[in-house]
C-alpha cells in the first residue's frame, strides 16, 4: 500500500503542475517562490481542468491511459513556464507558523485515520468507486455497463465525471487500491486549508485566520466526510476556492482572475449537480454586485457562468441523452403540481437545513464567525464584499431548499441521509471568506484588496 | 467514521471537560493581550472553544483507529456490504453461473430481513458480476436474480438454480435463465 501512496503523490503532484500552469499563464505568480506561496490554490484550479478536461475526453471516447494522464497534466502545466521566466526568484510571504500548527496536527492526525479506514459509506462503495473502476478498468465510458441502472437509475445520471475521474486517474497510478480514496479526499482538505492560509496570511489578522483553518481541519463534520470518500468534501473545496476568486475579480477586475473562478467553478459543476446550485448562486452575486459599478463586468459575470456550465456539465449531459435511453427510478420533479403538494416541504427543509449549517457538532462555529465578520465589514463601509458574500450565501441556500422541495424521495428520509452533506459547500465558502472579511474591518473603506495577488 | 464511538461517554466527557478547564486557564491568564474588536474577540473565542474540544475530537479519532487497525485486510474489503447488513459473500456463487457477457436483472422482495440489505443487492451486483450489464427490467435480461422474492413472480425463467442456501436468517438466492 504505501507503493501504491506513492502513485497517489506522484498523481496529485502532476495535478499540482497543471494547476500552476493556468495559474502561471493567469499571471498570479512570478518566480520559484512566488510558485510556492500558492500551491493550494495550484492544486484545486489544476484537480478542476484536469477532470473538466478528463470528463469530455472520457465523453469524446479516450480511455485516459496513464500516459494520457500525464499528457494532459503535462499539456496544462506548460503556461508555468510564463511564470517561472517572468519576475527572479518571486516573493512567498507567510504567516507565523503558529497560525497553521493546530489545524496541521489535525490534518496529520485525519491522514493518518484515513490510512485504516475502509471503503464503508453507502454512496462511495455503490456509486463513486464502482463508477471510477468502471473508467479503469473498461478503459473509458464503455456504453453498455456506464448506461446500466446502478450507474444512470434516479438522480445519478444527474452527476457528471469529475470526481470519478481523479480517482480512476488514481487508479492508473495505484492500481484498484480503495483504501487510498480517502485520502485522496484528504488531499483536496489539504489543499483547501493551503489555500485559505497563503492567500490570506500575509495581510490577514492571525487570530481570525487561526480559528478558521484549525475549525475547518477540526469540525467533526469534516472528519466524518472525509472517512466516507464522497465528492462533498472536493466540490466545498472547488466552490470556495472560486468564491475566493470571485472576490478578488470584484476587488481588481482582471479577466484572467475571472477566467480562474471560471475554472473552478466549472470543476464544480463537474463534480456534483449541486455544483450547479453552488456555481449559479456565486456568479449571480458576482453580477449583481458588478451591476452599479459596471454593467459589461455584469454581463461578463453572467457570459461567464453560462461558459462554465456549458463546459463543465454540457458534455455529460449530452453523453447521458445519446446514450443513456429513457431516465429509470424516482428524480426531482419542478411541475407546478409536486411543488404544491410538497409545499409543507420549503420550511421542513429550509429549518432542518439552517440546524445543519449552525449545528456546532458538525462545523463548530465557522458559520456565526463568519456571521460576525459580516457584521463587522459592513459597519466597516466593505458594503461590495458583503453583499457578495450574502447574496452568494443566500441564494446557495435556497437552491438547496428548492431541491428538497423538489424531491421524489420521503423528505425526513432524503434530509437525514444528506443535508449534513450538501451545506458542506457554502460552509466552506463562509470559511474561506471570514479572513478577507475580517481583514477589511480592520481597515479604512477604499483600501484595496481582500486577496493579495501574489505577484504583491 | 467507522469505529468513533457515537454517544459522548465518561470518558469522552472528562477530555471535554479537562479542554475547558485548560483553556478557560489560559484564557484568563492572557486576557490582557485579547482583541478588543467585536471579530478579534469572536474569533478568540472560536479559537478557544475549538482547542478545548480537540483532545476530545482528538480522542475520538484515536478510537476509531483503535477499531480500523485491528480489522483485517479481508474485513476492510468488506466493510461498506458489512455497514448495509449485507454478506459480502452473498453472490459469489452467482458469478459462476451468470457468463461473461450475459445481463441480469436483480429482485429482491420483503423476504430480506433489513431494508438497507435489500438496497444494497443491486449495487453488490453491479460489483461482483463486473463487467456484466444490468438492465431493470427482468424480462428484458438474459439473468434474473431474486433474493426474498419468488422468482417467477419478477420473470419467466427456464430453470430456477438456488446459487446461495437461505442461511442465518438471510432467504436463498436463486438464479433464472429468462425464457424467451
Amino acid at each position: 500500500m504505501i507503493a501504491d501512496a506513492g502513485g497517489l503523490v506522484i498523481l496529485n503532484l502532476l495535478l499540482v503542475a497543471a494547476g500552476a500552469g493556468i495559474t502561471g499563464l493567469a499571471g498570479t505568480w512570478r518566480g520559484y517562490r512566488g510558485l510556492a506561496g500558492g500551491l493550494g490554490l495550484d492544486y484545486l484550479v489544476g484537480v478542476a481542468a484536469f477532470g473538466v478536461l478528463a470528463q469530455l475526453l472520457y465523453v469524446l471516447g479516450a480511455s485516459l491511459s496513464l500516459v494520457e494522464v500525464c499528457l494532459v497534466c503535462a499539456a496544462l502545466s506548460i503556461g508555468a513556464v510564463r511564470g517561472l521566466r517572468c519576475g527572479g526568484a518571486g516573493s512567498f510571504r507567510v504567516g507565523p507558523a503558529w497560525v497553521f500548527a493546530p489545524a496541521a496536527v489535525f490534518l496529520v492526525l485525519l491522514a493518518v485515520d484515513l490510512w485504516y479506514q475502509p471503503l464503508w459509506a453507502y454512496d462511495s462503495w455503490t456509486f463513486w468507486t464502482p463508477r471510477a473502476y468502471g473508467l479503469y478498468a473498461l478503459d473509458g465510458l464503455d456504453t453498455d455497463w456506464f448506461t446500466s441502472g446502478a450507474m444512470l437509475g434516479g438522480a445519478r445520471r444527474d452527476y457528471p465525471l469529475l470526481f470519478s475521474a481523479v480517482e480512476a486517474a488514481g487508479f492508473r497510478f495505484t492500481g484498484y487500491e480503495t483504501r487510498l480514496l480517502d485520502l485522496q479526499t484528504w488531499v483536496f482538505l489539504l489543499a483547501f486549508v493551503v489555500m485559505i492560509y497563503q492567500a490570506s496570511s500575509a495581510r490577514m489578522r492571525n487570530v481570525v485566520l487561526a480559528a478558521v483553518l484549525l475549525m475547518v481541519a477540526a469540525a467533526p463534520s469534516t472528519a466524518s466526510q472525509l472517512a466516507a470518500a464522497e465528492a462533498d468534501i472536493p466540490l466545498a473545496t472547488l466552490v470556495a476556492a472560486a468564491g475566493l476568486c470571485g472576490v478578488r475579480w470584484l476587488e481588481t477586475r482582471r479577466r484572467s482572475t475571472l477566467v480562474l473562478t471560471a475554472v473552478l467553478a466549472a470543476g464544480a459543476v463537474a463534480t456534483k449537480i449541486e455544483g450547479a446550485i453552488f456555481v449559479g448562486a456565486l456568479f449571480a452575486a458576482l453580477g449583481l454586485c458588478s451591476w452599479r459599478r459596471s454593467r459589461p463586468d455584469s454581463a461578463i459575470a453572467i457570459a461567464a457562468l453560462v461558459v462554465v456550465v456549458a463546459v463543465g456539465l454540457l458534455p455529460w449531459r449530452i453523453w447521458v441523452a445519446v446514450h443513456g435511453g429513457v431516465p429509470t427510478g424516482a428524480v426531482p420533479s419542478l411541475t407546478p403540481s409536486t411543488l404544491v403538494d410538497h409545499a409543507s416541504y420549503v420550511p421542513r427543509a429550509a429549518g432542518y437545513l439552517l440546524f445543519k449549517l449552525l449545528d456546532p457538532r458538525g462545523w463548530l462555529l465557522i458559520v456565526p464567525l463568519w456571521a460576525v465578520a459580516l457584521w463587522s465589514a459592513w459597519r466597516a463601509a466593505r458594503r461590495g464584499v458583503v453583499v457578495f458574500a450574502i447574496v452568494t450565501v443566500a441564494l446557495a441556500f435556497c437552491g438547496l431548499v428548492i431541491s428538497y422541495w423538489s424531491t421524489p424521495l420521503d423528505l425526513h428520509f432524503h434530509l437525514a441521509t444528506s443535508a449534513r452533506r450538501v451545506v458542506t459547500s457554502i460552509v466552506f465558502f463562509c470559511a474561506a471568506l471570514t479572513p478577507l472579511l475580517a481583514d477589511a474591518t480592520s481597515r479604512s473603506f477604499g483600501q484595496p484588496s481582500f486577496v493579495r495577488s501574489r505577484e504583491d | 467514521m467507522l469505529g468513533a464511538p457515537s454517544g459522548l461517554g465518561v470518558a469522552g466527557a472528562a477530555w471535554l471537560l479537562a479542554g475547558f478547564l485548560v483553556a478557560a486557564i489560559i484564557t484568563w491568564r492572557r486576557r490582557g493581550s485579547l482583541s478588543t474588536d467585536l471579530t478579534g474577540r469572536a474569533a478568540a473565542a472560536c479559537l478557544v472553544v475549538t482547542l478545548a474540544v480537540a483532545p476530545y475530537f482528538a480522542r475520538r479519532i484515536v478510537e476509531d483507529l483503535r477499531v480500523t487497525t485491528a480489522m483485517t485486510d479481508y474485513e476492510l474489503s468488506v466493510a461498506g456490504p458489512v455497514q448495509a447488513y449485507l454478506q459480502p459473500y452473498l453472490l459469489d456463487p452467482v458469478t459462476r453461473v451468470i457468463p461473461p457477457g450475459a445481463t441480469y436483472a436483480v429482485a429482491q422482495g420483503p423476504g430480506v430481513p433489513h431494508p438497507e440489505a435489500r438496497a444494497a443487492l443491486a449495487p453488490l451486483a453491479m460489483i461482483k458480476l463486473f463487467p456484466r450489464k444490468e438492465v431493470s427490467d427482468p424480462r428484458q435480461a438474459d439473468w434474473v436474480i431474486a433474493w426474498g422474492i419468488d422468482i417467477h413472480d419478477v420473470a419467466p425463467v427456464a430453470t430456477a438454480i438456488v446459487a446461495r442456501p437461505e442461511q442465518a436468517g438471510y432467504p436463498a438466492v436463486v438464479v433464472g435463465r429468462v425464457r424467451r
